[in-house]
């Protein structure tokens, strides 16, 4: 498919995906976020929208339809090149157990062939950004850590090569309700400052309403509605999106919480 | 127990220095495994066609018998006796662990780590040494430990082939019946075992990131003991290096069991006494075929052996029944063929005895092994794994006598079967007629009626090149040649067997009684 003009960072062109075995996992999804711009992709377990995101850093390819990152097919891209440029948070952190904070902070950099110095000048000033002090953090090991800050370690990880970039796999999945709402708040306005594009994969209908401009509601492999959250709360455009976010309101009016 | 004591003080430095010796194998084995077995893993973690390939090999190789291997190896070597085939045996059966716990370790990696490092943009490289390594460490660790210990007992073995270390004393206790010998080689085998597993397992708990640290106690005793364990491995790595810088010094071998053994100590004093040549003994060695490979191809000078023995089982020709003839036949074949000069026989013959308990014999009247013929339905018979084998052996023993075992025969160690008849765990047994056991456990040889063994003469083996460059040592090694006669060898045997005393001393008192050595030269070996 000939790559159309488009401003949008990332844009996903009727792609499908369906496995060897017959699932189909994603049918014809066409979706596009714009430079700055925080989308969530929201869906109930097995819905394909984590097979959405890893379709941006090429960790799955589509069966068919393409994918465009800052105007070019992911296809044309190198993979390796392709996810260095890019922001990666997942729910397990995946922080290596063997090397303390600050080099696993500098991990994308030394991956780069950045020196030891530029790794850990970039370490500090970036643990400093997710509100770690580098001076008591940045020399213990990851499990030394709470799961809020090991989180805290994988952000500042994704910001250390300064990405335009930033995927998030359910980032805040794992902690527990108070400190995931602490961190969820510290985010958003970490990304108003620094203004990165995010696409953020969720379940949890109140992450994706307080943290992302607009959402994109995936059920069974198909994109079911995308818009601000307000669109999809009061003008839901099925039966099946207003089932979704009934909860929601619960929610919104500060039911309790705890859907894990 | 008092016994034991004695014996250690009296050995502790040759002790310490077999001590080194084994670890060195030990330590020499692990870290070629390591470098050859840790490539193979992770090669074989790649796909799981190259897993089954990399772990069907060292399976297999792992199935092989200790003592076969070693067997191979020695022709291999070319007769090389001593460390590398034995390091080699050793590296061969450390890969398995090493490679099943490297591909263990790499699948190990934890899925969200594994797609973070995906994520990030790493290469297969650095996804490899920088996250799957460093994290397969621990577990690759745990293969390091099993197979040290594996190894350190492993190298008991090779004492069979020469090489120095704890098994030297266990092969020696084995072939002189010396529990207290088997003892002084085990106990500090055991012990070494029990060290590496404890030391290794330490390093591991410290290399586990996740694991609460050691006290500081027992992180210092752990390093203490590394440093001990790889320390007494670099004494016994250097105490083997001067053999190559030195002069080269004349090696004589000996195959298992006492009377070996004694010969071979009076050929070395001899030479040692009377030649500027420095003596390197290596006794115990595996069997005859161990030996004469190592002599043919040059990793020993000089060992004793039976014409019988080389008639059949290294000529592989068939029995003949003159003595001078064998000899002949012997000599002549081996100078064409192998370059081995055979000097003039000591002066005795031995033969196979077949051993019974006196008892027995008396209540069921036999006394020729054709009487064993009409109780061989009840009788247990064992026999050494080389009689199992000659045609001049079991095959032949039982055709030429109709014997008809209901029970197969038991094939175990032939130093062995001499205790084993005595506690009537065996009824039968082949012996050498000149062992002192057989006087001292009160057992009886059975007439051989049939005239199925062919009479043995010990005869020292010499390498001719050897000869060639050492003219003298003809005349010094000769100076033996018809002295000993087959009771002087059996009572020099029992002083062995039945006394325990050291083979090396009743053979220095048995060359002083014969005037020897000559010259002034005399040192107390």
């Amino acid at each position: 498919m000939p790559p159309e003009k488009t401003s949008a960072t990332v844009s996903w062109r009727d792609v499908h995906k369906s496995y060897p075995n017959g699932h189909q996992a994603l049918e014809g999804i066409n979706l596009e976020v714009g430079a700055g711009e925080c989308l969530a992709i929201l869906g109930s377990s097995g819905s394909g929208k984590t097979t959405l995101l890893k379709m941006v850093n090429r960790l799955v390819e589509p069966t068919s339809g393409s994918i465009l990152v800052r105007g070019v097919s992911t296809s044309d891209w190198n993979p390796i090149a392709l996810r260095r440029s890019i922001g990666y948070v997942i729910q397990e952190v995946g922080l290596l157990p063997h090397l303390d904070v600050a080099s696993n902070v500098g991990l994308v950099l030394r991956i780069l062939g950045n020196s030891r110095k530029e790794r850990e000048a970039q370490a500090r000033v970036h643990l400093e950004l997710v509100g770690l002090d580098p001076d008591r953090f940045g020399s213990l090991r990851p499990h030394q850590l709470s799961g809020g800050q090991r989180q805290r370690v994988g952000v500042a990880r994704a910001l250390s090569t300064d990405p335009d970039l930033i995927l998030m796999d359910e980032p805040f999945g794992a902690l527990d309700p108070i400190t995931r709402r602490e961190i969820q708040d510290e985010f958003v306005a970490l990304r108003r400052r620094l203004k990165k594009t995010v696409i953020l994969v969720t379940h949890d209908i109140r992450e994706a309403c307080r943290v992302a401009d607009r959402l994109a509601l995936v059920h069974q492999g198909k994109l079911v509605q995308q818009g601000p959250a307000s669109d999809l709360i009061f003008n839901p455009k099925s039966e099946f999106v207003r089932s979704f976010f009934q909860e929601a309101d619960a929610v919104v009016a500060g039911g309790p919480e705890g859907d894990e | 127990m008092r016994g034991l004591l004695d014996l250690f003080w009296t050995e502790r430095w040759q002790l310490a220095a077999a001590t080194a010796a084994h670890l060195d194998l030990v330590f020499e084995a692990l870290v070629l495994a390591v470098v050859i077995g840790v490539p193979f893993g992770v090669l074989a973690a790649r796909s799981k066609t190259t897993e089954r390939i990399v772990l069907g090999l060292a399976n297999i190789l792992q199935t092989v018998p200790s003592l076969a291997l070693l067997g191979f190896l020695l022709i291999f070597f070319h007769g090389q006796i001593g460390k590398p085939p034995a390091v080699t045996a050793l590296v061969v059966y450390a890969l398995l662990p090493i490679i099943k716990n490297t591909i263990l370790g790499l699948r190990s990696v934890p899925p969200g780590i594994a797609e973070a490092a995906l994520g990030l943009g790493m290469t297969a490289w650095q996804r490899l040494t920088i996250v799957e390594l460093p994290l397969a460490v621990p577990i690759m660790l745990g293969g390091i430990r099993v197979a040290s210990v594996a190894a350190v007992g492993m190298a008991t073995i090779a004492a069979a082939i020469g090489a120095k270390g704890l098994g030297t004393y266990i092969f020696r206790g084995v072939s002189l019946s010396d529990t207290r010998l088997i003892l002084l080689g085990s106990i500090p085998a055991a012990l070494l075992a029990l060290a590496c597993d404890a030391a290794l397992g330490e390093v591991e708990t410290a290399l586990d990131p996740t694991r609460p640290r050691s006290s500081s106690l027992r992180k210092s005793i752990a390093i203490m003991a590394i440093l001990g364990l790889l320390g007494a491995a670099g004494w016994g790595f250097w105490n083997d290096l001067p053999d190559r810088h030195r002069t080269r010094s004349f090696v004589i071998g000996s195959k298992d069991g006492s009377e070996m053994i004694i010969l071979g100590h009076m050929l070395a004093d001899l030479v040692e006494a009377e030649t500027p040549l420095k003596v390197d003994r290596r006794f115990n060695l595996g069997g005859t075929l161990v030996c004469y490979n190592a002599l043919r191809e040059g990793g020993l000078d000089a060992y004793v052996e039976y014409t019988g023995t080389a008639l059949m089982t290294i000529l592989k020709k068939s029995p003949q029944n003159d003595p001078q003839q064998v000899l002949e036949t012997v000599r002549t074949s081996l100078a064409r063929d192998a370059g081995i000069t055979c000097l003039a026989p000591f002066g005795f013959e031995n033969t196979y005895a077949m051993i019974m308990r006196r008892e027995q014999t008396e209540r069921l009247g036999i006394r020729t092994i054709s009487d064993v013929r009409a109780h061989a339905d009840q009788i247990r018979s064992g026999f050494g794994p080389e009689f199992m084998n000659r045609v001049d052996g079991y095959p032949g023993l039982i055709q030429a006598y109709g014997l008809d075992f209901r029970e197969a025969p038991r094939e175990m160690d032939r130093n062995l079967l001499y205790q084993a008849v005595a506690r009537g765990s065996l009824d039968l047994a082949a012996g050498d007629s000149t062992d002192g056991r057989i006087a001292s456990l009160d057992l009886v040889v059975l007439t051989d009626d049939r005239h199925y063994f062919p009479p043995y003469q010990a005869v020292p083996f010499v390498r001719a090149d050897t000869l060639k460059r050492h003219p003298e040592l003809r005349g010094v090694l000769d100076q033996l040649a018809g002295k000993i006669d087959a009771d002087t060898m059996r009572r020099l045997n029992r002083e062995v067997d039945d006394k325990h005393r050291d083979p090396a001393e009743v053979a220095r008192e048995f060359l002083r009684s014969l005037g020897l050595p000559r010259g002034t030269r005399r040192t107390a070996s």
